[in-house]
């Protein structure tokens, strides 16, 4: 796909062509990853960053100018999301977290048994929680996703993330007392 | 797994996928702002009063430079935030520098102005001026940061300088006319501080402010 069907596929689909959106986005992943992918300290970051830039190009689609070329717009996006992306992550030190699965890392840090036992149990209740309401709670708890971010990945409406949200907390609470 | 979250964020996105209309040029979207801005500017300027020796003043060169060169910083500024507001500045970057040239050489000018009249505290009093600068002030931040939260700027920092820049010069302008003042200390505390104070805030919160 050349750069000139980009400009064509973005000036239908601001018109509402949905097949041409769907090529357009489909067409623009390995750019984009080409873009974000070096110098990441981890690559399986990619993917999110990808999704964040597939959706603020959802949301700035008025902003591109059919008369100029898509490329450097969406590069503009790739660019920002990333540096955003990379912002938020070290900001919020998720760098230095670690998966309640790696076992290894517990063994060697946790030092406290009387305090380990209530890291289990959190994983355990989060583990008995129904799939997408778990994943729902760890987009917008853990990751930090605002309930828009979390509703437009996963397809629901804002206001049922924060209701799914809300009676995970409830399921929870209810799990560990 | 990766692969079908993202095919079926797309999915997703393609189904929401609504008819947009696309924004207009920058320059045509800064007009209406520019005139709502000047008519502002004129009420505040008729309301406050003009400064009694005005055209004493505009006969002066160093006087009218200094007009022309803030509204200069308030054009350029204004349209360079209407440009910002899209991603890629429709790939015209030396759009931003215009304003930051013309902001640079008012900053020299007052610098200038500070070696050859010598610069002094004011006496610490409420100044009706500061008051003033933030009734000119008030409706051409708010026209500015609508008009620019419309689009999605990928540059929020830079966003923001121009807003305050085309702001900070406007007020200067106003109050020249107004204010009849030249002291530089009192220029310099009343004019000029106010809008670097506000400015520093908005700032501070440009990340939140052009979040999208």
């Amino acid at each position: 796909m050349d750069d000139n069907s980009w400009d064509e596929l973005a000036a239908a689909a601001q018109t509402g062509d949905k097949n041409a959106y769907k090529r357009l986005l489909g067409g623009i992943i390995p750019y984009i990853r080409a873009i974000i992918v070096p110098g990441l300290a981890n690559v399986d970051w990619a993917d999110d960053i990808v999704q964040e830039v597939l959706i603020s190009v959802h949301k700035s689609l008025k902003t591109y100018d059919s008369t100029l070329s898509f490329k450097p717009w969406l590069t503009a996006i790739v660019k920002f999301r990333r540096v955003d992306f990379l912002r938020r992550h070290y900001s919020c030190r998720a760098d230095r977290q670690v998966p309640l699965e790696d076992t290894a890392f517990i063994e060697s840090h946790v030092t406290r048994d009387d305090i380990a036992g209530e890291w289990k149990d959190m994983e355990g209740a989060l583990k008995r929680l129904p799939e997408q309401q778990r994943k729902v709670l760890e987009m917008v708890k853990i990751q930090g996703f605002t309930a828009q971010e979390t509703a437009d990945r996963t397809g629901m409406s804002v206001s049922a993330v924060k209701v799914s949200v809300h009676r995970s907390i409830k399921k929870l609470k209810a799990m560990l007392e | 797994m990766n692969d079908e979250r993202i095919g079926a964020l797309i999915e997703n996105l393609g189904q929401r996928l609504n008819p947009v209309r696309p924004l207009r040029h920058p320059a045509l979207r800064v007009m209406p702002v520019f005139i709502l801005v000047a008519a502002w500017i004129a009420a505040a300027v008729l309301f406050i009063g003009i400064r009694h020796d005005i055209f004493e003043k505009i006969a002066e060169g160093t006087y009218l430079f200094e007009l022309i060169l803030s509204l200069g910083v308030v054009g350029t500024a204004m349209a360079a935030a209407a440009w910002l507001a899209v991603p890629d500045i429709r790939e015209q970057g030396w759009i931003l520098t215009p304003p930051l040239t013309l902001m640079l050489v008012l900053f020299l000018w007052i610098l200038v102005r500070t070696y050859g009249e010598g610069f002094h505290l004011p006496s610490v009093e409420w100044s009706g001026c500061a008051v003033d600068g933030m009734l000119m002030g008030f409706v051409p931040v708010a026209a500015l940061i609508v008009l620019t939260k419309r689009g999605a700027s990928t540059h929020p920092y830079l966003e923001s300088l121009m807003i305050v820049m085309a702001v900070m010069a406007l007020g200067w302008v106003g109050l020249r006319i107004t204010c009849a003042s030249d002291d530089l200390g009192h220029c310099f505390f009343f004019h000029f501080m106010p809008f670097a104070v506000a400015g520093a805030v908005m700032g501070a919160l440009a990340r939140h402010l052009y979040r999208w």
